[in-house]
């Protein structure tokens, strides 16, 4: 009887495996921004002090299968949560995805115009529906981007940076941290970055001082760093 | 039925828990051997390319029995037997540790002794010594001196001296350094371990390995992007721990801060040239001073240009970022000439000693042509202190000129001169100047102690290197130079450096061979 058993449950195992084909996708094909809408992105003119124009990526994905051809997409402003204007941007004449790819680049173009130095301004992008694309994740279809042109006191000038390196922060400072180094943003935990641009805006500030031509802060005193090295 | 099956079992397992002793516990009243070794036969700090030598001593408990029914066995390793004689000779192929151990088995009684030789050390033969950089044939050419030692039955120490001239064309026919050899530098590594940075014109600057002279690295590729910065071309450099130096002919110097005191090829140079504050140019440095970094805990330049010596503090034990110096005098009496401010000076030389506690230099007053004798305290915990500083027209001035080779001795109280072909030593405490030595030929280039100041090497810029006992005895002695003489090579080409290879950490940190 158990030899019964035994066999029957071979006999089941035995059934139990079967050929299944492998599911490719069939849906729409959709579009979206790669960043959240709440994730919004700042176009800074400080780390380039010498351009009146700059070109900003924005980058889109595909959910979906790659088309054999390239194919365009559409992106419009929303005015109504826009304060820039045209005079402070510029879209490409045309979006489009390239053959066999599954994301572009576009490039919007922001122009360095007075009120940016005082205020950032927004412009919010919005992808449209094309005949080829579908809207992708609701949180993914809009972008948004200030630019500005306003100085200010940058994440990684942390307490540490303040300590060991660049000393107390200054907007002067800051701005002269970025003519003379080239460098608006810096990674804080990078040690040898910090040291490297630090000891440059040392000796600049040294250079000067050297030359009777000391900088000072807005207040009169003379502008100092705190590394010593170098 | 289980009940008697168990207790056959059992009956079965206690008969067999008894068997018989064969043990032998009768005394055997041997002939005992106590082991050492013949001390005056026995090598066992050789050299690579020597041989060990381990020549046992036996003695017996009774010298009148058979002492020659006996086998012999030396092990290199459990059970790695390399001979069964009496004597122990074996050429190690390479360098190291290694222990040895010899068994020597009564054939009578198959009792065995035992003796253990530990610590048998095979070093490099160019680990300790003497460096000497030279031009020879158009080409740069390495030199090394090495210092052997052995010991007599009564435990007394000789030396003899080994040279190997031009030794790293030897080793490397093939692979030249260069042309144009301006500097050399031992730099610790680590341990047993250290390099010899070669600065030369052309052909590049290369680190050595201090075992065998090979190339290690280049130093452009301690650069970011493995090259220079423009226009950099290096002629000096100084190993200060945590932070390295190189000046290049410009006047610019360059440092990285390495992750380690003793490591080196991790972390790059930066490539922003220090900047001295309180000079237009920035300071254009002309030398590095050849203090001992470590003792000293700073590295002294000479800023030429601006009439000041400036530098940056280092150190080998503290891992602290190396800030500029400040000078400050106590007491600072005002007709003591500054380091900070040497208009109207030229410094001649600066010589540490004391183990940095102090620091003696060589002025010159470009007005009147004196010659001045300044002695200071120091430290450089923070600030770079200079206390009770005194200074005075050098008692040796007749013997000097402004091309005078200097060398302080640091564990004693005496300054050498070589002033062109003439060698002279100043007592600092009694101020008396006394001639050393003479040569026929050539001009003094480099004066330099070995590593306890035991001995002093001078080199002369007709190739010939000289060794000199440094005691009382010898100074006190009509003619020094003769009396001292301990060694000296001739045709190592045309010396322009001479280095110390102090062949790792523990030699040089507590400066000793």
């Amino acid at each position: 009887m158990r030899k019964i058993y035994l066999f029957l449950g071979f006999m089941i195992v035995l059934g139990a495996c079967s050929k299944d084909d492998i599911k490719t996708y069939s849906s729409h094909n959709y579009l979206q921004f790669v960043k959240l809408v709440t994730d919004s992105s700042v176009c800074s003119f400080l780390a380039y002090p010498n351009d009146n124009e700059l070109e900003f990526p924005v980058v889109v994905e595909v959910i979906g299968i790659p088309s054999g051809q390239e194919v365009e997409y559409k992106i419009t402003v929303d005015e109504e949560n826009t304060s820039a204007t045209t005079a402070n941007y510029r879209l490409p004449d045309k979006f489009s995805i390239k053959s066999g790819k599954v994301c572009d680049t576009c490039k919007i173009t922001f122009i360095k115009t007075p009120e940016i130095s005082t205020k950032a301004l927004k412009l919010m992008l919005r992808l449209e529906p094309t005949d080829h694309f579908q809207l992708g994740q609701t949180e993914c279809r809009e972008a948004i981007i200030y630019v500005s042109n306003v100085i200010a006191k940058p994440n990684w000038w942390t307490d540490n940076v303040t300590s060991y390196y660049l000393g107390v922060y200054s907007d002067k400072k800051y701005r002269l941290f970025i003519q003379e180094t080239g460098k608006a943003d810096i990674d804080s935990d990078n040690i040898e970055e910090l040291r490297y641009y630090s000891i440059m805006f040392k000796h600049y500030l040294q250079k000067k001082k050297d030359a009777d031509e000391m900088v000072r802060e807005d207040d009169g005193t003379e502008m100092t760093v705190e590394i010593e090295v170098g | 039925m289980r009940k008697w099956i168990l207790y056959s079992l059992f009956t079965c397992f206690l008969l067999n828990a008894c068997y018989e002793d064969k043990g032998k516990y009768s005394l055997i009243d041997y002939n005992e051997v106590t082991l050492d070794v013949v001390t005056s036969l026995t090598k066992k700090n050789i050299i690579l390319g020597d041989t060990v030598r381990i020549v046992p001593k036996m003695t017996w408990k009774y010298p009148d029995r058979d002492t020659l029914s006996f086998d012999y066995r030396w092990e290199m390793g459990l059970g790695n037997v390399v001979s069964t004689e009496r004597n122990f000779e074996y050429i190690p192929t390479g360098c190291g540790q290694f222990d040895v151990n010899f068994y020597m088995t009564d054939q009578k009684t198959g009792i065995v002794a035992h003796a253990s030789h530990t610590a048998i050390e095979v070093q490099s033969p160019y680990k300790v010594g003497w460096l000497i950089l030279s031009e020879k044939d158009n080409r740069t050419s390495l030199s090394y001196i090495r210092r052997d030692s052995w010991q007599d039955e009564d435990k007394k120490t000789h030396y003899e001296w080994v040279a190997y001239p031009d030794i790293y064309a030897d080793l490397y026919p093939g692979n030249a350094l260069g042309t144009g050899p301006i500097k050399l530098e031992n730099v610790m590594t680590g341990g047993e371990e250290d390099e010899v940075m070669v600065v030369q014109r052309t052909g590049g600057c290369y680190y050595l390995s201090g075992a065998d002279f090979q190339k290690v690295a280049a130093l452009h590729e301690e650069f970011p992007g493995a090259a220079y910065p423009a226009g950099v071309e290096p002629v000096d450099v100084r190993n200060g721990g945590w932070h390295d130096f190189v000046l290049s002919a410009g006047g610019e110097v360059y440092w990285r801060r390495n992750v380690g005191s003793e490591t080196q090829h991790v972390s790059a140079f930066i490539d922003i040239p220090l900047y001295f504050e309180g000079a237009q140019d920035g300071g254009k440095i002309t030398k590095l001073f050849d203090l001992d970094t470590k003792a000293c805990g700073a590295v002294l330049m000479y800023d030429e240009g601006n009439s000041r010596i400036v530098g940056r503090i280092t150190s080998f034990n503290s891992n602290s970022d190396s800030g500029p110096l400040n000078f400050i005098y106590t007491p600072d009496e005002p007709d003591v000439v500054k380091f900070y401010d040497l208009t109207g000076y030229k410094v001649l030389y600066l010589g540490d000693y004391g183990d940095g506690s102090g620091l003696m230099a060589m002025l010159k007053e470009e007005s009147t042509g004196k010659y001045l004798y300044q002695n200071m305290e120091m430290d450089s915990w923070i600030d770079f202190n200079i206390m009770n500083c005194t200074q005075e027209v050098f008692a040796g001035s007749d013997v000097i000129s402004d091309n005078t080779v200097y060398f302080r001795i640091r564990n004693s109280s005496y300054l050498f001169m070589g002033e062109g072909n003439r060698l002279y030593f100043y007592d600092v405490n009694t101020k008396r100047v006394k001639l050393f030595t003479s040569y026929t030929t050539g001009n003094i280039v480099e004066i330099l102690q070995d590593a306890d100041a035991g001995g002093i090497g001078v080199a002369l810029d007709d190739g010939n290197f000289y060794i000199y006992k440094l005691s009382t005895e010898v100074l006190a002695d009509d003619n020094p130079g003769e009396k001292g003489l301990l060694f000296s090579v001739s045709g190592l080409g045309k010396i322009v450096d001479v280095e110390w290879k102090w062949g790792g950490s523990y030699n040089w940190a507590f400066g000793r061979y």
